[in-house]
């Protein structure tokens, strides 16, 4: 059960603009294996949606383009398939949730048949016994009366309904691969909990691989295996769960996980990161993490520093200070 | 410690209208009957989740909806406070001639204290003394004036400054004092990054020399790292300026660390409201219990038991009968589906909305 589903191997994605190349993704690498959750955190703007997207195929083109790399599903490039083959993949094998469950669903058609319509596309059953198979996904979702539900519309339910609809429909084939993007990030504290309750139990009953991307560091620490951060395009560091938490090198994942308060304690001074994010168009050549380093050295501003590895267990950081340690 | 801000029965209804006549056929009651006092220089916190009326219940402490009933003094002395409050329970024992009579003294009184009773024109000039910072910082600059105009719109309608070489200091002073480059005082608002445009608006409140600002969820729709700047830049004007806040959030973990006191809003009510350390200590409503362990903790090493809530905040246009909460509630017993609960005080200064404390200290 450790294979490797998906691997991703320098991938670029660029977006051309008037002003300017925004390097969204630049040179990331990373693999999900079977079965596990693999937790994408970052700030806005940091490439960890454009990320996503990559991997569905769905970067909007022109401005966007992937400008280099591999994504590798099942050994499979993703990047050098047709439309056709894609679409037999997405949906099927791999399916993403969105972070809007108010606008990923359409208004006019019922739940029941939305969620049905995956299966038009990926199998041969015939209209009843997809409508079966759907109102047994509703239920599968903890939706109550699922009979009911099937039949009413996406403006009768709430958000958190909503999510666990769309959830339905991604988990419907039983794709080998979940992507989750910010899929708690617009629901309550207590409506986020049920949501990712629910994708953990089913991460569990049908070994979906799942890659939940978020902001949310508490989100991760309580749900994924291993954890990969993204800072202005780049991976900074990458390590399981614990080791993340635990043990982080990289000043950046420092500084956030000094920033968020923490609930029962209350009195925890907070480490407040200077600065912004800097502008992608003209990233200097250096460390894009420079200007609001507290640790940053001289060949930090002109050099990228590049990804170190620090031990035989995947700990992963992009940063000069683990140098003269280690090199790959 | 005296109170800047003490509101009782508070409410807030929002009519439904339908049919060709528009006729009213029910109300949302969007904030319906708290009361809440707000100590002198402290933080107080006001949570719950969307759809319970904690922003509503923002806007009209600052005045800027018209309550459907209720009391807000600000900065009244406790004596003044107190003789009203006496006057409204008096009235009600008496009858006839003697009551009219009170009602016409509490009239006159209310006129002169209660904010919500203040003729328009000096309502419109206390409005100085409380402002209010939004929740969205895309939605609520106007992307059409420059940012200088929209610091400085409170100082033109109040006229606080006298020459215009005057309000360009007071403006730009605000703008280094929220740490936005002065030099950009004639940009846009597009031109600046979510976390700055935040800063606009404290500066844009600050700019009256307010003595409550009412924060509406001020950074939650900000970057982790980038919500400790505003947190530390509101902590720091809150003993620069001598400021009173009201925070409100749905994050329990900013609020336990940024506010004193918390109060927790469910459909309207206040379920709960205590000292921030007894609150989170002492859970007492079911309701904060289930919402404080739904709060991820960012410690892979620590599990915690959970209270999954079944089921969704139910619509305030039709509530459910007795507690609002019962029917997600897992302590819920009988009395809880028929009968509203008062507050109690099971403990000093720590009151909750709730059955289970049947047998302590009603307060409300």
């Amino acid at each position: 059960m450790n294979n490797t589903i998906l691997e991703i191997k320098n991938l670029k994605t660029y977006f051309h603009t008037e002003e300017g190349t925004v390097r969204a993704v630049d040179d990331v690498s990373f693999s999900i294996k079977d079965g596990e959750i693999l937790g994408l955190v970052g700030e806005s703007g940091c490439g960890k949606s454009v990320t996503s997207l990559s991997i569905m195929g769905l970067v909007p083109v022109p401005p966007g383009k992937i400008e280099g790399g591999q994504i590798l599903f099942e050994g499979k490039d993703l990047l050098k398939m047709s439309e056709k083959e894609l679409q037999k993949i997405r949906g099927d094998e791999i399916t993403m949730i969105f972070q809007e469950p108010m606008t990923a669903l359409n208004p006019v058609s019922r739940i029941g048949d939305q969620i049905a319509e995956v299966l038009e596309f990926h199998t041969d059953l015939d209209k009843k016994k997809r409508w079966e198979k759907a109102v047994e996904m509703i239920k599968l979702v903890g939706i109550p009366e699922p009979e009911k539900r099937a039949r009413s519309y996406p403006h009768e339910m709430s958000g958190g309904m909503r999510q666990r609809i769309i959830i339905a429909m991604a988990l419907i084939q039983n794709p080998s691969l979940l992507i989750a993007d910010e899929p708690t990030t617009a629901l309550d504290v207590t409506i986020q909990a049920q949501i990712l309750d629910l994708i953990k139990k089913l991460n569990n009953q049908f070994h979906s691989a799942v890659l939940l991307i978020t902001h949310d560091l508490s989100v991760i620490a309580e749900n994924a295996d291993r954890v990969v951060v993204m800072y202005a395009g780049k991976l900074v560091e990458s390590a399981d769960v614990k080791t993340l938490f635990n043990n982080p090198k990289h000043p950046y994942t420092k500084g956030l996980l000094k920033s968020i308060p923490i609930l029962g304690k209350p009195d925890k001074k907070l480490h407040i990161i200077r600065g912004t994010v800097p502008n992608l168009i003209d990233l200097p050549p250096g460390c894009p993490f420079f200007n609001r380093c507290t640790e940053a050295m001289e060949k930090c501003e002109n050099e990228l520093p590049e990804i170190i590895s620090l031990d035989n267990d995947g700990h992963l950081v992009r940063c000069h200070l683990y140098r003269q340690e280690h090199t790959t | 410690m005296s109170n800047l801000v003490e509101i009782y029965n508070l409410k807030k209804y929002f009519p439904i209208k339908a049919g060709i006549l528009r006729k009213t056929v029910g109300y949302i009651k969007a904030v319906d009957d708290i009361s809440l006092k707000i100590s002198k220089g402290k933080t107080v916190g006001l949570v719950g989740e969307s759809g319970c009326g904690k922003t509503t219940a923002g806007r009209t402490i600052t005045a800027l909806y018209k309550p459907t009933g209720g009391e807000m003094f600000f900065d009244t002395s406790p004596e003044d406070i107190e003789h009203v409050l006496n006057l409204k329970k008096e009235i009600e024992t008496l009858s006839g001639a003697e009551q009219s009579e009170k009602r016409r003294e509490l009239h006159t009184l209310r006129k002169r204290m209660d904010m919500y009773s203040l003729p328009k024109k000096e309502l419109n000039k206390r409005r100085k003394e409380f402002q209010m910072v939004f929740q969205d910082p895309y939605g609520s600059l106007n992307p059409r004036i420059p940012v200088g105009d929209i610091i400085g719109e409170g100082l033109d309608i109040h006229h606080l400054y006298k020459t215009k070489k005057e309000r360009k200091e007071i403006i730009q002073d605000l703008m280094a004092k929220t740490g936005i480059d002065p030099s950009y005082i004639n940009r846009y608002s597009h031109e600046f990054s979510g976390g700055q445009r935040q800063r606009i608006g404290i500066a844009r409140a600050l700019s009256l020399n307010p003595k409550l600002l009412v924060l509406d969820e001020p950074v939650s729709a900000l970057d982790v790292s980038i919500q400790v700047q505003i947190l530390d830049l509101l902590e720091k004007l809150q003993s620069d300026f001598d400021l009173t806040y009201l925070f409100i959030a749905h994050d329990l973990s900013v609020v336990e660390y940024f506010c004193q006191d918390v109060a927790v809003m469910y459909l309207g009510k206040i379920v709960e409201k205590a000292p921030r350390d007894k609150l989170y200590k002492d859970k007492l409503h079911p309701y904060t219990q289930a919402l404080i362990s739904a709060v991820p903790i960012p410690d892979p090493n620590t599990k915690r038991q959970r209270i999954i809530l079944e089921g969704d905040v139910p619509s305030p246009v039709s509530p459910p009968k007795g507690c609002y909460f019962h029917p997600r509630c897992n302590q819920c017993m009988d009395i809880c589906k028929v009968e509203e609960p008062p507050v109690f005080e099971p403990k000093e200064g720590h009151s909750v909305q709730c059955w289970l404390y049947k047998g302590s200290k009603i307060v409300g």
